[in-house]
């Protein structure tokens, strides 16, 4: 170190700068600070900071300014050693730096440099740079640079000045026109000293539209640095997304053998983890996982063979997770897979690559039957919410919901568990049959997390429908009694917003009298309250309790909409034949047949049917059961299903079909109009990558022949293999 | 009556030649017309030659030829009827060396557009392929299997992509489709037709 030409700044802390000793090997760049003579200009080069500080005299000599200086670069860059690597003494006809610089450095770094407030104020009025804006970039940069002091990050504020400066600096080359010609291979790379070249400072500044051009002109995401650090990392540590997914895009196009790829994928991975950029971190996760499972199919088919052969049937049958445990059953079948993925591996590579062929087999091996899976989750889930939940204690209910998703991720055809995890929700909220609204919303954030806030937009949007419905029926009521309009029943509207929720067929039914005047009261009170909406009510979902009187007491009836409408009418009449029920209703014949099968025929018997027996007839007679007794004071009458099940789960996948079609139709365009021309087979990668579930190359195709006849699309005239968008 | 050379002696005598196959109403050669000169050129109306005669003219659709059509023969010098019978020859060869133009006007030529067709029938397809494919210079070695494919799989429709694919399909594969990716943008009815050949050579 110096020794005795200069003294510490009573300002400056000692370990701090002994730090900087030690770091700055041998105090090199110590050193040529002190070497430096006044009137030079200093140029710091190290990983991204580049900097350059007049150094100039003042009335304490050199010493303090020097010693502000680089301890700045620490303060600035954390503990860590490699971004001052070494220090050039340039002179001043070399680099043309402006008076301004310095009066930047001191508008970032307030009191290093040590100005009196008037001189500030003078450098400031100089200073054709320091518009408020600029001082506020500044500012937000420090706080930024602040934040990351443990990080191993050059501050981007330096690097963005130091291209500027170089754009900027007066003589040939216009403002903002130097990087441009750099790029072009017509300024000279001196100019931008030995530090990074240009792509490495568009990916730090986040030029996404500099980036592509770059890339596009074959210079590889993988590009190194003096210090070693490729394009990507420059991107990660600003943890800006455009140029990350610039650069994994044209990564995923093979620029680069494989195992460099992957591991500076993964040195990415866990620098962004470190940042705490965590949508960074799973896009390039999600990347590293495909790029792994891409290079291991072949292992992969191995492996699948194997654990086909042997334990697929047993899955198979394990994986009805309605009868079954989920989270079980995805240890049991992660062990499986586990077992043959390591069975296979002990001739290859190491324990990572193991995991990733364990996670890519397992994929393989649990989406074996296609749709199924994510169809079953939704299942378990389903009655898990409904009953499941009893007497289980928070932290088992979370495990739970942990073992399902870790089945879950691996399943492809999440848009499949979607709309089977819409349907039987939607039933839960309705009916009433969930049992905590609570664990409802975990298990929504939970997926949120899981899937992203896309996916879960409309499950969401269900449970706050029920929210806000809970408050509107309390408004409800005291609108009732401040307009003093007596209820003749009470009435409990849930309104949903038709887009979040399953669609309810249409039905026509005549409604007694006093359920019309409350729907529309109702329906006043709300329209007066929302402009502009529709209501529709949905007869086929509605719940009623009945008062009713029978000899052997009074009983609640909780039925559903239709029982009740049936039931009511004996309030009239004593005896009804089906064929006068239904003119009286409305209500279609099937649905009507079963809802009097389940009041006449089922275990609870409010009605008496003659002649007895388990179906109905048109001609058949009914009255009232005045014997009818339970021990219970409230009777639930369950709805008969019809044997619908397998019918309504045909129509589910049946409907995410339909989806898929539309998904495919519509990602085929976007990507079309986005490139103009494109060959079928990047055509289908990118297809791959955005579709969320699993489909074959021939469904694409028969979606872009439809697209071709419908003229979206056409085919290169002169290259079948290309599709041009036509606008 | 030409719009662009009133009056040469040579368009007049095309002209007239116009005038005695069109229909009274209208100013084109219809179905009556087309039969009529058929018949006057000795060929049969589902004659290739035909077909070749409507792409010179550049017919829009079957049995139809406007008066503006009719002047592409001026390049021939027909002014009789035994000139368009020498000329139809030389439109044949045309057609063959413009194959690929020839082959893509067939599909649009067999479009009945009166009746709002976008698609070709299947039964259409494939007469119009045995025919367009029907000359010793320009045959396809697929044609009857592919033929047999579509019928016995009673296809409806066939797309204008399918069509002119199958041009390429035929001129760049081989016989027994070895060379044959359906990872390339083949339409799917191609996937499906060489699946089929090769499963039924396995069998």
């Amino acid at each position: 170190m110096g020794d005795g030409g200069w003294s510490l700044s009573g300002r400056l802390p000692a370990p701090q700068l002994h730090d900087i000793e030690r770091q700055l090997s041998c105090g090199r760049a110590v050193q040529a600070y002190a070497n430096a003579k006044v009137g030079q200009w200093l140029i710091r080069i190290g990983d991204g900071i580049v900097t350059r500080n007049h150094v100039h005299n003042n009335a304490a000599g050199r010493p303090t300014d020097i010693i502000g200086q680089v301890v700045r670069i620490f303060t600035i860059a954390g503990s860590s050693v490699p971004f001052v690597t070494y220090i050039r003494l340039v002179r001043p006809s070399e680099a043309k730096i402006r008076s301004t610089d310095y009066a930047e450095d001191e508008l970032l770094f307030p009191g290093r440099v040590g100005y009196s407030a008037s001189r500030l104020d003078e450098i400031k009025a100089r200073c054709a740079l320091t518009t408020a804006t600029d001082y506020q970039q500044y500012q937000a940069h420090r706080a930024w640079a602040a934040r990351l002091t443990h990080s191993p990050l050059p501050p981007p504020s330096m690097a963005t000045f130091f291209v500027r400066y170089v754009d900027e600096s007066p003589g040939d080359i216009p403002v903002g026109a130097g990087r441009r010609l750099v790029w072009q291979g017509h300024a000279p790379k001196d100019k931008y000293l030995d530090l990074s070249s240009p792509i490495h400072m568009m990916a730090f500044e986040g030029d996404v539209a500099g980036l592509n051009r770059l890339l596009r002109k074959g210079v590889s995401p993988l590009a190194r640095d003096c210090n070693n650090h490729t394009v990507l990392h420059y991107a990660c540590w600003t943890g800006h997304l455009r140029t990350i997914t610039a650069l994994l895009g044209r990564l995923g196009q093979g620029v680069a053998a494989r195992t460099e790829t992957v591991a500076v994928v993964k040195e990415c991975e866990a620098l962004c983890q470190s940042l705490g950029f965590v949508t960074a971190h799973r896009v390039i996760s999600r990347f590293r996982a495909r790029l792994v499972a891409a290079a291991s199919t072949k292992r992969a088919t191995r492996i699948r063979v194997d654990v086909s052969e042997h334990d697929l049937l047993r899955f198979a049958s394990l994986s009805e997770l309605s009868h079954t445990h989920a989270g079980a059953v995805g240890e049991r079948a992660a062990k499986l897979a586990h077992g043959s993925g390591n069975s296979n591996d002990n001739s290859s590579n190491g324990a990572t690559c193991a995991a990733d062929d364990e996670d890519s087999a397992f994929s393989t091996f649990i989406n074996k039957r296609s749709n199924k899976p994510a169809e079953l989750i939704a299942g378990y889930l389903d009655s898990f919410l409904r009953k499941g939940l009893k007497g289980k204690r928070e932290d088992e209910v979370e495990r739970t919901f942990q073992r399902v998703l870790d089945l879950f991720r691996f399943v492809q055809g999440k848009d499949m568990f979607e709309a089977f995890y819409q349907d039987s929700l939607s039933r839960r909220l309705l009916h009433q049959k969930t049992a905590s609204t609570e664990y409802e919303k975990l298990l929504v954030s939970k997926l949120k997390l899981e899937c992203g806030a896309n996916f879960t937009s409309h499950l969401e949007g269900m449970l706050k429908d029920i929210d806000i419905s809970a408050q509107l029926n309390a408004d409800f009521k005291t609108h009732l009694e401040v307009t003093r309009q007596q209820p003749s029943m009470e009435l409990y509207v849930n309104v949903l917003t038709t887009s979040n929720w399953p669609t309810y067929p249409k039905v026509n039914v005549t409604l007694p009298p006093d359920v019309v005047r409350m729907q529309e009261l109702f329906s006043q009170f709300y329209c007066n309250k929302h402009k502009n909406r529709k209501l529709q009510w949905q007869p086929s979902q509605g719940q009623c309790i009945l008062g009713a009187s029978f000899q052997r007491g009074n009983k609640e009836l909780i039925v559903s909409l239709f029982q009740a409408i049936v039931l009511l009418l004996f309030n009239d009449s004593q005896k009804l034949t089906c064929k006068e029920i239904q003119q009286a209703t409305g209500i279609d014949m099937p649905t009507l047949k079963r809802t009097l099968q389940s009041l006449a025929c089922g275990k609870i018997r409010v009605l008496a049917k003659s002649p007895k027996g388990k179906e109905v007839d048109e001609t058949d007679k009914f009255i009232v059961n005045y014997k009818f007794s339970n021990e219970r004071r409230r009777v639930k009458i369950n709805q008969i299903q019809m044997k619908q099940t397998q019918a309504e789960t045909d129509a589910t996948s049946e409907k995410v079909f339909q989806d898929r079609v539309f998904a495919i139709d519509a990602a085929i365009v976007r990507v079309m109009k986005a490139r103009k021309t494109l060959k079928h087979n990047f055509l289908l990668t990118e297809l791959f990558q955005q579709l969320k579930f699993p489909c074959k190359p021939v469904d694409i195709k028969k979606r872009v022949e439809t697209l071709i006849e419908r003229d979206y699309l056409e085919r290169d005239p002169n290259d079948p293999q290309t599709y041009k968008y036509l606008a | 009556m030409f719009r662009r050379s009133h009056g040469s002696g040579h368009d007049k005598a095309l002209n007239q030649l116009f005038d005695k196959y069109k229909e009274e109403r209208k100013d084109v050669i219809g179905i009556a017309g087309t039969e009529q000169l058929c018949a006057d050129l000795e060929v049969d109306p589902s004659d290739v030659r035909v077909l070749a005669f409507a792409w010179r003219l550049g017919a829009s659709k079957m049995c139809h030829f406007t008066r503006d059509q009719w002047a592409a023969l001026r390049d021939f010098g027909v002014k009789s009827v035994a000139d368009m019978k020498r000329a139809l020859p030389k439109i044949m060869d045309e057609a063959i060396a413009d194959f690929k133009s020839y082959y893509e006007f067939t599909y649009t030529f067999g479009l009945d557009v009166d009746r709002g067709e976008r698609t070709l029938p299947a039964e259409t397809a494939i007469a119009l392929w045995r025919l367009v494919f029907s000359d010793p210079r320009k045959q396809s070695v697929h044609l009857d299997s592919w033929l047999a494919f579509l019928e016995e799989k009673k296809v409806k429709g066939i797309s204008k992509d399918t069509w002119d694919l199958y041009l390429v399909f035929t001129e760049t594969i081989d016989k027994d489709c070895t060379n044959y990716d359906a990872m390339e943008a083949w339409p799917s009815l191609l996937d499906e037709y060489v699946e089929h050949l090769k499963g039924g050579e396995s069998q």
